[in-house]
């Protein structure tokens, strides 16, 4: 398998008020062409700041953007923003956002909306662009007729499906897709989920999977990252990930999500993540870990290689 | 000992649309009957748009029923007029969804807190003990909490609040709709347990609203299924989870994952399509344009069948 993204020592620091919020700090992983790398986390953590460091699209309050990004061995961060914008967005990389099925426009027509990015970014007509969106729409289980139709005659999966061919018609490399269920029924979520799964096997798809749920992230994920406070502390292939995590919070993590299979007792995570201006010394988990160590408390611990890429002093 | 009983609520929302001006109704609650017992905890599970809530705000006369009848304690609640309401009001509390939305901001927690106990002319010296004590309760210290704003909580501290809200009038019945899906998993846990065990300690019954199947199991003793406006399944929640029954309820469990890294490579055997339009339901059973063993049958409204103790399902083929 080719790498296809590269990502070392990513930040994301943003200027507020209250200080500097360190939003992605220190980030680094790659992904394989037609893998999923799912990336799990409470609200705040830092994940969507990471997805958007990733496709570039920053607030004015930037205080740090820094790091390494390759795509395809092309250097990302280098580029400035004019070339970024032509040759990078949407054609190789595109976005799911979060919420985005509420987003479309609601006074232009489906098809219009899906064959935008082409219109836009690959200067095709537009009406050979809305017939290669009709294509896509069928692809995803919807007929040809949604591209006639206005955003407010869609339900909620069948918008959803529609704002998944808006990122997938460029065909581009690289789809990140944030939380693309997290408003949908598990029926329709199941439905969804079983169309990107079809991707991913006819198309070899790559996804960064965003996904605060980690029975979600199982549908889909070839790897899985934890993201705790801005950093990525752990990341592991699904099986291992899923059967034996390394990473306190992992496991603490797993521990607190009910399943419906299996009877199981539930743990909480004593305490609430840390603000992330000014984070805790050391390992950022350590104030809510209950194998911290000394050592914990003073210093950040490295990433070390245990099959899972783990930062914890635990594995030294 | 029953403490709530409903038999064939129904709620509909008119819609003045249609040709003619003809009044449309949303069909968002019809035929439901159930019983509640005191201390039980029953979840009502269902899909967004299912009715789900309007079936709540209905039991609490939040909401007008369009026909059918409440029982609460052996008394008919279903057409008290507002006065007479206020006797009902103190025996049942809600906790919403969304905690953001469902606390004053300008009112400190006290205050909060107090403004039921104002409205039931509760005295000031009782207010002072009971708020505080809610507060230590609910694991919020009341020295420490008392006098701040929601803003400066987190959510799940708001839904401390929320919750202690809801039991400041030590009411016989709480319908919690969706109290933890705002939260994140860690902290999800945590209000489950404690409104379990505050559940306990109060004697309450309890309505657990969610669409979250896999959160039931450690919460409610019975499990009730909705869809489009019917209750299709209802059962002990053991016997719900082991042994599904309605097809719309086996739908739900396969498309329910559990955290398992097999689930990549499989696909999932779910329906296609949406639930249907409450203001032009099909005929009859209303999953029928999705289920994969009806027939022409199912055009008939299907009964409630007792297929075990305790057990019903309200399918035509309920095995």
């Amino acid at each position: 398998m080719t790498e296809l993204l590269s990502v070392s020592n990513l930040r994301l620091y943003y200027r507020t008020t209250k200080g500097v919020v360190k939003a992605v700090d220190d980030v680094s992983f790659n992904i394989n062409r037609g893998e999923t790398l799912a990336i799990v986390g409470e609200s705040g953590c830092g994940k969507s700041s990471l997805s958007k460091a990733i496709i570039r699209l920053l607030p004015r309050n930037v205080h740090t953007y820094e790091g390494k990004v390759l795509l395809n061995g092309t250097d990302l961060m280098s580029m400035d923003e004019e070339t970024f914008r032509k040759e990078v967005r949407w054609r190789k990389i595109s976005m799911v956002f979060q919420g985005a099925l509420n987003a479309l426009n609601p006074v232009l027509k489906v098809g219009y909306q899906v064959a935008e990015p082409l219109i836009i970014h690959m200067g095709i007509k537009e009406k050979e662009a809305i017939e290669r969106a009709k294509e896509i729409l069928v692809k995803l289980g919807l007929s040809e007729e949604f591209a006639e139709r206005y955003p407010f005659e869609l339900s909620g999966g069948m918008k959803q499906r529609a704002v998944i061919a808006m990122a997938l018609i460029t065909s581009p490399d690289l789809i990140i897709l944030d939380e693309p269920t997290s408003a949908l029924d598990v029926i329709t979520q199941a439905n969804i989920m079983n169309m990107l799964k079809e991707l991913k096997k006819s198309r070899e798809q790559t996804f960064i999977f965003i996904t605060h749920d980690i029975s979600v992230a199982s549908e889909l994920a070839d790897k899985v990252a934890t993201m705790y406070a801005g950093q990525i502390v752990e990341i592991a292939p699904a099986d291992t990930f899923y059967e034996e995590p390394l990473h306190p919070y992992t496991q603490k993590l797993m521990k607190s999500v009910p399943t419906l299979r299996r009877d199981k007792t539930l743990e909480s995570i004593p305490g609430a993540p840390p603000n992330l201006i000014d984070p805790p010394s050391g390992c950022r988990f350590h104030p809510r870990c209950e194998r911290a160590m000394d050592i914990c408390r003073k210093e950040d611990p490295p990433i070390f290689e245990r099959g899972h890429s783990v930062k914890c002093w635990l594995y030294r | 000992m029953v403490l709530l009983k409903v038999e064939k609520l129904k709620k509909w929302f008119p819609m003045k649309k249609g040709i003619f001006g003809k009044t449309l109704y949303v069909r968002a609650v019809e035929n439901v009957s159930f019983e509640l017992e005191r201390r039980e905890a029953v979840s009502l599970v269902g899909e967004s748009g299912s009715g789900k809530t309007t079936l709540g705000k209905t039991i609490l006369r939040l909401y007008e029923p369009t026909d059918g009848n409440i029982f609460f304690d052996g008394k008919d609640i279903t057409r008290l007029s507002n006065k007479e309401l206020m006797w009902y009001r103190r025996q049942t509390g809600i906790v919403q969804q969304d905690p953001y939305g469902s606390l004053a901001p300008h009112f400190t927690i006290y205050k909060i807190l107090e403004e039921p106990l104002i409205i039931h002319g509760v005295s000031k010296e009782e207010r002072r003990e009971k708020i505080y004590s809610i507060l230590n309760e609910v694991r919020l210290p009341p020295e420490e909490f008392a006098f701040k704003y929601p803003h400066m909580l987190s959510g799940g501290q708001l839904q401390r609040v929320a919750i202690a809200r809801a039991m400041i009038l030590d009411p016989k019945l709480i319908i919690a709709d969706e109290p933890v899906s705002m939260l994140d998993a860690s902290v999800r846990v945590e209000i489950l347990n404690l409104f379990a065990e505050l559940q306990r300690r109060h004697d309450m019954s309890v309505i657990y609203i969610t669409h979250d199947l896999s959160t039931t199991r450690y919460f409610s003793e019975k499990i009730f299924i909705m869809y489009a406006g019917h209750i299709v399944e209802r059962a002990p929640t053991k016997e719900i989870l082991n042994n599904p029954l309605h097809p719309y309820t086996r739908a739900l469990f396969n498309a329910i994952p559990d955290p398992d890294p097999e689930n990549r490579l499989r696909m999932r055997e779910v329906p296609p399509g949406e639930p249907p339009s409450l203001v032009n339901p099909p005929p009859g059973c209303r999953f029928k344009p999705r289920c994969p063993i009806a027939t022409s049958k199912c055009d008939e409204e299907p009964p409630e069948y007792e297929v075990f103790s305790g057990h019903f399902v309200k399918c035509w083929y309920p095995k």
